[in-house]
Order: C-alpha cells, then structure tokens, then sequence
C-alpha cells in the first residue's frame, strides 16, 4: 500500500495510507492529476493544522472503507437524520475550537462525511435546548435588548409549541 | 470604578462560513431555527438572510398549490414568518418573462415595496425591482405599471439609452421592430462582455445601493475583468482617450435613475466614484436635495459615501451640456464637476475617536441646502459648515463661509435629577444595555445633579428647518436655521454603585431627546454672527445653564466657543427610527412636525424659525400653530375631522380615530430634477419605435398555484408585508426565440410576489 505525505499549515509533515488520504476528494483529484506519484514530495494543506489534520486522519483510517456517498444527498435533505455512529460520537467529542476546526477542515479538504457527522454534532448541540442554553453552550452574547427579545418572542410563539 | 468590560468578538460558531450553516440547517427543525434567531442578532441576521431562506424554502418545499392552505403550510415550513407582518398570504403576483441573471441579486426598492399608499386614491405602491438581465444590461421592471418597466442600455459611443422591458425581451436589446417585421438594430453595447478590450474591461458589476424613498435608484458600475470565474475589478488606463473623463484612471461609476413614473428608468445623475475597495461603500443621498432643489444658478446632487478610513461628501454639478442635439444623453456631456469634501476638515475626526467601526453604520451627516441656492450647511457630529455653492472654483472646489462647533461634539452630557424622569428600576433596566465605554464619568456629582447622563454614543441628526420654502433670498441677518439631533440616554457608572455593564456597545435605538440649535440662514447672517452672539441671543450666559422643559437644568461641557442648544424636547414614543410608520397613539407623545406651512406662522415671530412640536395626548392634539391639515396624512385628512378648539387644540373624538391617524411626514417639496430634454425626446422617439407591450403584465395566481423550480433571490419585504423571490420554474416554456434573432434567448424566470396583509 503505498504511503503519501501531507504537509499541514505549521510545517508538520504527516505521512498517511494514499487509500485513507483519497477520502478527501480534494487529494484525490489532486493525486489524479499529478499521475498519482506524491511519494517523494508533501501535499500541502496550508488550511489545516497539525492538530487537527491528525483528527482528520484518524477519521479517515477509521472510514477508509465506508462505500462513498451517494451523489445527489440533497434529494431528499428533509428526511435527514441527526443519529450519529458511536464511534462518531466518541470520536467528535472534543472542544468546541476543535470541532469547528474539523468541520471547517472538512469542507476544505471535501470530505463530505465527515463534514455532515460534524454538523450533525453541532445541530445536536442545539437540539432540545432553550436559547438560554444554546447562548452558554456556544458562549454567545445576548445582545438584543428586551423589547426586541420580547418582539421576536411574540412573532414566533407558533414555532414555541 | 473599574468596570470588566469584554471586547466583543463574533461567536466562532457564527463566523462559520455560510455553507456550512446550510449544512447545519438542514439537520434543525423550525423550532430549532426559531431558537438559533432569538439568540443574537448575528444569528437573527443570519438566519433570516436570502441564502438561509433560500435553502430552507428549496430543500423543505415552498407553497403548496393553492393559496387557500398556503398560510398553514407557510406557518409550518418557512421560518422568517417574524419579519412579516400578519402571516396570512392574500394575494400572489406572478410577473413571467423576466430574464435575470441568475448570479446577480435582484433589488426591491425599500420604502414603497408593498407598502399601502396614503394616498385617496387607494392605490397601492408596489414598487420596482432592479435586476441585472442575463446579458448584463440593468432591468428596472415596475411591479405597479409592468409596461412601463425599462432597461437602461449603453451604447458603444458610451452613451445611455432605455428601452422598454416588454420590447427588450420580445427582439432583444437595443432591436427594434418597424411597420411590424422591419427590424432595426440600436447601437448597444452589452455590458456583460465589451468590446473594449483595450481598456482590458470584459465585464460591468452592478451594485445597487439604495433607492432613498423609491425616488431614485443609485446604482454602483463597477468595472472588471472576469478571472477565474471571479470579478476582478480594474482601472482603465489614463491613455484610454475615448474613455475619459469617466472611467480612465481610477474610477467606477455611479448613476442616480430616476424611478419616478414621468422618467422611469432615466439616468438624472452620473459621477465617478473611487476605485471600489473592502468594505463596500455606504452610500447616503441626500434625499432631500438631490436633483431636487434649483438653486439659482446651479444644480447640486450631494451624495456622501463612505469607506473605509474616508467618509466623503461628493457635490454633484448636475448642470446640463446637451451637445448631442437631443439624440442621447450622453454621459461625457453630463459628467459633473465632482468636488469632494472630506469630512476630516469639518471635525469629524475628533467626533468619535475609537468607534471608527461602527460610524459607517450609525453615524450621520446632514446636508441642507438653504432657500436661496447660495449655501449649503453640512452638518455632523462636530459642528456644522456653511459652503458657498453659487460660486464653486473652476477647479473645483467650494468656499467655506463658516463653521459653528458644538459645545460638546461628541455628546451631549445633560445632568438631569434622575427621579424626575426615571424611577430607578427603570434607569437600572436601561442602564443594562446602554451603559458602554464611551459613557462619560459625571464630573458634577457633587454639584446635585450630576446623577445621569443623556449621552448618545452615536448622535443622529434628524432634522433641520429652514424658516418656510418661500424661495429667493432671506431676509437679513435674523432668520435662522433650525439643527435638530436627537440622543439617547446613557447611564453613568457612578450613578448606579454596583451596577455593571451587561453589554459593551450601546446600540442607537430609537431617540428619547431631541436638541435643537439655530444658526443664521443667511450669507449676511452667517458673516455676521458669532458663536457667542448665538449664544447670548438664545438666552445662554457662560455658564450654560437652560431650562429643560422649564423645569430642569441642565449644563453643556468643553468647547467654550462651541453653540449651545437652545432647546430641548423629551419624546416618549413616537419619533422612531421609521419615522413614515403609522403612529400608535397609547400615551402622550411629543413629536418633531416637519415643513408646517409656514404662511400660518409668519404672523408669530416666535414660531417662524422654530422646529414645530406636536402634542398628542389621549383626548387632544396639540400644535404649536394651528395648522393640523399638513400633519395628518392625505389620506387621513379627508376621512379624519376633528372638532377644532381655539390655541391650536384638535380634539380627537374617539380612541380609534387616535390610534389609526397616520402622521404625515413626506415633505412637500419637489424633489425630481426635470428629467433632461434630450432624454425625454430620446425616450419618446423609442416609445415611437418600440411602443408598448403588456407581455408583463402581472397575473394574479390562479388555482394552479405558484410556479415550483429553482428559487433565487429570495426578499421579505422590507415593510413586512410581503415576500418575493425569482423562480424558474422545473418545466421552462420553450425558449421565445424570436422571429430572426436565433442568439437571443433566455431561460425565463418568473417574478413571485406573495402578501401578506
């Protein structure tokens, strides 16, 4: 099996299984272009630390052999479920900075998967909880005075049921 | 006392790009979505923003087929229903055949969008949407009047030129039809890929910025090149002599459109702006003098824009140079002396050091023309400057004749016992959100009244009057302009021991004091009075101190040579920051009355330069005067007729009358430049050539219900009361290829407007 590098935004040089590095379709095409032959020099990821680009390999040696997903995900985005594997769940148990840096990682790097699992954590984060709870848990301000609170409040009293 | 106070930072989670918030959107149910928007104003923002409710709409479905079950299913499905107004959809417009872009945004013009006319003809003003055509040229489509509707075209000789839409669409830019299959070609030039390639130009970028009232569109040219699929702007070369003056150098274009129904669509102003940079300009036109006013010997247009590190006033020439004999109007001909007037000169950095990132929004400057075209008084935080504008410089420029300074330019500390006004849970509450860091320490604690401070972080200037519109020159040193600025309270630390700022940066809300000032009208006046004089004529010694509404004193700092107002008014309720909405009537109101007639004050010296106050109260309307027919809105003029006392008192009969009166605030002066002769001409020779169509004339909805498709360009209405977005629909009628003309076809998008009443 053969191995490529990765070089991440803090000069880090990650060496990873080309068959776990092509769950990014962005390094897929990449290699595809290049003839597939990156033994001997680093890909650069200039958007993406070291840190977070090892969170990122994990990920992938862990799905490397998930089938691909299907084509066209927004057909029917409505039935779109927010039950993530356990594996997942663990896996994306990490500070808010991190997750963000996941997510935003995996939409650089188009690996859609991983890029919903990550939005699927954050979209559970807010399930369930009151605007108190979403404003603490994702330290937001509160900057609305009163009478516009109590406003927004009044014009959507049918979505508080 | 040392207050903790947190620099505000954007939540990470809300600095996530929009992308990835569609992703997240589609995991949330409406419920959830309601939350994410009571949070923040970030979230707020956001989730009610075009590509948020685009998505939602696209992926979660739209109306259903009819409109009787369209409010359930609008209640279940699409979430900004906070922003309209009732929720209860009455009536959906469907306008075909409109070939936008489908990168390009449209535009709704703001104010009139839907909004009911006051008028007694009960008509409804629904407004004009602005879109850039899948060729590039800029449609003005009037959703009243659809055959009306225009497109400005350029033609090659750079010159302007409208065609209708209806004939734009069936033959084609700049194509016309004679004797009804002779086809005639225009000389146009598309503005989506130039012929200009010396000036290495391939593409316009169209902004459009605001539409002042429905009056006027401005519109932002931007030159570029398409790279990559991305605009990538450019600056023509010097050498580029068929282009200059406009465009060689450095500059993007501005027009100022008129969407008035007697020149719909015709360019009336046109200057060059700076080369476009991040962030974008805001623009602000001076609604009240442009192309409105005729001085004497010249027309000015001021537009003041800002970006970053400049905030500029642009007086516009807009003396016309018809050199083409009527045929076009031509824009190197109509090209203004720009004169720039940056605002550093009048005190403005001085005004707000350190808030630099938030003047762009709030910060105001007025311009005021006076009565006789001579002076134009620029007013801003700092103090106000009279220009003489009857005789600007061949180069370019504008002598100013004075300047006045506030005592206080940055704010005005006003130290009011605060048990007279506020009880103390209700300063607390107040105190909680506009307490901010640049509330000023009160110096004067000991002194007795120095227990709070009305301090406007962001000061606004809301008016000003001139003493009657009676034109030609005033009468001599005496006659005063009337500056009117309103301010918000601001608590400070030391009034409320133990009470900490909640938040960091008061917002400006809606105005709770309005300060008036009065400086000469007059060249005579202005070279005649000092500040001191002004001050000593309104009564006010050194030591500054002026009644507050008879009863309060109040004290103004800094600045011994600045004015000081000479009159202050609490509002309650009624002044708001959309002065044009209908008044709720629940307590007593004063409120600022604009352009009363001044015929009726004439006769009393001491009304005639003073700013009017009306007075509502729950049995009586009170006003300074006894002219109420220009008060109340047209249309409550007729129906609203109350019994008439003597000093000014209207009495309001019954509760209903009281809380449905519509206040009348559109000034009555005219605003619209005369259109140029030579475009008139133009327009009328393509209306003889081109004529009319009704191919968009809009269709109610019928059974079959509202197109399904591809949705762009999704627009809750402004006022609330309506939505609106561009469908194509999933079966597109076939192409109407027209008679001839093979490479002139769209795809047709429709026009869906939805209201809510």
């Amino acid at each position: 099996m053969s191995t490529i590098k990765l070089l991440s935004s803090d000069n880090a040089e990650l060496a990873v299984d080309k068959e776990v590095a092509e769950r990014s379709i962005l390094i897929k095409n990449m290699l595809e272009d290049v003839g597939g032959d990156m033994s001997d020099q680093a890909i650069p990821i200039p958007n993406v630390n070291e840190a977070v680009l090892r969170k990122v390999i994990e990920w992938c040696e862990h799905h490397k052999s998930d089938p691909p997903p299907p084509a066209d995900e927004d057909s029917d985005s409505r039935k779109k479920s927010t039950d993530i594997e356990e594996w997942d769940q663990k896996f994306m148990q990490v500070d808010q900075e991190m997750l963000f840096e996941i997510i935003l990682a995996a939409n650089y790097l188009d690996i859609k998967p991983l890029l919903d699992v990550g939005c699927k954590t954050v979209a559970n984060m807010i399930k369930g909880k009151s605007p108190e709870e979403i404003r603490k848990t994702f330290n937001i301000q509160n900057d609305f005075t009163p009478e516009e609170e109590d406003q927004i409040r009044r014009e959507n009293e049918w979505a508080e049921e | 006392m040392a207050s903790e106070q947190v620099e505000p930072q954007s939540p990470p989670f809300l600095s996530l790009p929009v992308d990835i918030h569609l992703i997240i959107l589609d995991y949330l149910t409406p419920a959830d979505i309601f939350k994410f928007r009571t949070i923040c104003r970030g979230f707020y923002n956001l989730y009610c923003s075009s590509p948020i409710c685009s998505r939602y709409l696209a992926t979660r479905g739209i109306f259903p087929q009819g409109q009787d079950s369209a409010r359930a299913e609008f209640d279940n499905t699409f979430l900004p229903q906070a922003r309209i107004r009732n929720g209860n959809p009455q009536k959906a417009v469907l306008i075909e055949g409109l070939r936008t872009s489908q990168a390009d945004p449209l535009y709704f013009t703001k104010s009139h969008a839907y909004e009911h006319s006051s008028a007694s003809s009960g008509k409804e003003k629904d407004g004009v949407a602005i879109y850039r055509t899948t060729t590039g040229d800029v449609a003005f489509l009037n959703i009243a009047e659809p055959a009306k509707s225009a497109v400005l075209l350029f033609t090659e000789g750079w010159e302007f030129t409208i065609q209708s839409l209806a004939d734009y669409n069936q033959n084609g830019p700049g194509v016309a039809v004679l004797n009804g299959n002779r086809r005639m070609s225009m000389p146009w030039w598309p503005t989506g890929s130039s012929k200009k390639q010396s000036i290495e130009m391939d593409k316009f970028d169209v902004r459009v910025h605001d539409d002042f009232g429905g009056q006027v569109a401005l519109i932002e040219l931007v030159w570029g090149r398409t790279i990559n699929g991305r605009l990538i702007p450019v600056v023509p070369p010097e050498s580029e002599t068929a282009w200059r003056p406009i465009v060689a150098g450095t500059k993007t274009l501005g027009l100022v459109v008129s969407l008035s129904p007697a020149s719909f669509g015709h360019p009336i102003a046109s200057f060059s702006l700076p080369a476009p940079t991040w962030p974008p300009a805001e623009y602000r036109l001076n609604t009240s003098y442009v192309a409105g006013v005729t001085p004497t010997r010249k027309e000015f247009a001021f537009l003041r824009y800002q970006r970053k590190e400049m905030d500029t006033v642009c007086a516009l020439e807009c003396t016309r140079n018809d050199i083409y004999g009527g045929q076009f109007w031509s824009l190197p001909a109509y090209l203004p002396s720009v004169v720039l007037i940056p605002l550093e000169n009048l005190g403005l950095q001085d005004y707000a050091p350190g808030v630099q990132m938030f003047m762009a929004s709030s910060l105001d400057v007025h311009i005021q023309p006076d009565r006789a075209g001579e002076l134009v008084f620029i007013v801003t935080g700092a103090g106000v400057t009279a220009f003489d504008i009857s005789s600007a410089s061949q180069y370019g420029g504008f002598k100013p004749v004075k300047s006045y300074w506030w005592r206080k330019s940055g704010q005005m500390e006003i130290f009011i016992p605060w048990e007279l006004v506020l009880d103390r849970e209700e300063v607390q509450t107040i105190g909680a959100w506009r307490l901010g860091r640049w509330a000023p320490k009160s110096r004067f604690s000991d002194r007795g009244f120095g227990q709070k401070t009305i301090a406007p972080c962001i000061p606004k200037i809301t008016k000003s009057f001139l003493p009657g519109k009676k034109y030609g020159g005033g009468d001599g040193d005496e006659e005063m302009f009337t500056i009117v600025r309103a301010y918000n309270y601001v608590v400070t630390h030391e009034a409320y021991p133990g009470v900490h700022p909640q938040r960091d940066v008061p917002q400006w809300q809606r105005p709770e004091f309005l300060l008036t000032w009065e400086i000469p009208l007059t060249r005579k006046g202005l070279e005649r009075y000092t500040a001191e004089m002004l001050n000593s004529r309104a009564g006010l010694g050194s030591e500054g101190m002026v009644e507050y509404q008879g009863k309060t004193p109040y004290q103004c700092l800094e600045n011994p040579d600045g004015l000081y107002p000479c009159k202050i008014v609490e509002l309650q309720t009624a002044l708001t920051e959309n002065p044009s909405g209908i008044l709720k009537c629940f307590e007593t109101h004063s409120v600022l009355v604009s352009d009363m007639p001044q015929a009726n004050f004439a006769k009393r010296e001491e009304h005639k330069t003073k700013p009017r106050w009306l007075t509502i109260t729950m049995k009586s309307l009170i006003v300074e005067g006894d002219e109420y027919r220009k008060v109340v809105g047209p249309a409550d003029r007729y129906k609203w007729r109350p019994k008439r006392c003597p000093n000014g008192i209207l009495e309001i009969r019954n509760a209903d009358e009281r809380e449905t009166m519509e206040l009348n605030w559109d000034t009555q002066v005219t605003r619209e430049k005369p259109c140029p002769r030579a475009v008139e001409k133009r327009h009328s020779i393509m209306g003889l050539v081109w004529g009319g169509n009704t191919r968009l004339e809009p269709e109610a909805v019928l059974e079959r219900g509202l197109p399904r498709g591809k949705i762009s360009h999704v627009k809750v209405g402004d006022s609330g009361n309506f939505l609106a977005y561009a469908c194509v629909p999933d079966r597109t009628t076939p192409d109407n290829s027209m008679i001839g003309s093979s490479k002139w076809s769209y795809k047709s998008a429709v026009l869906v407007i939805v209201r809510y009443d």
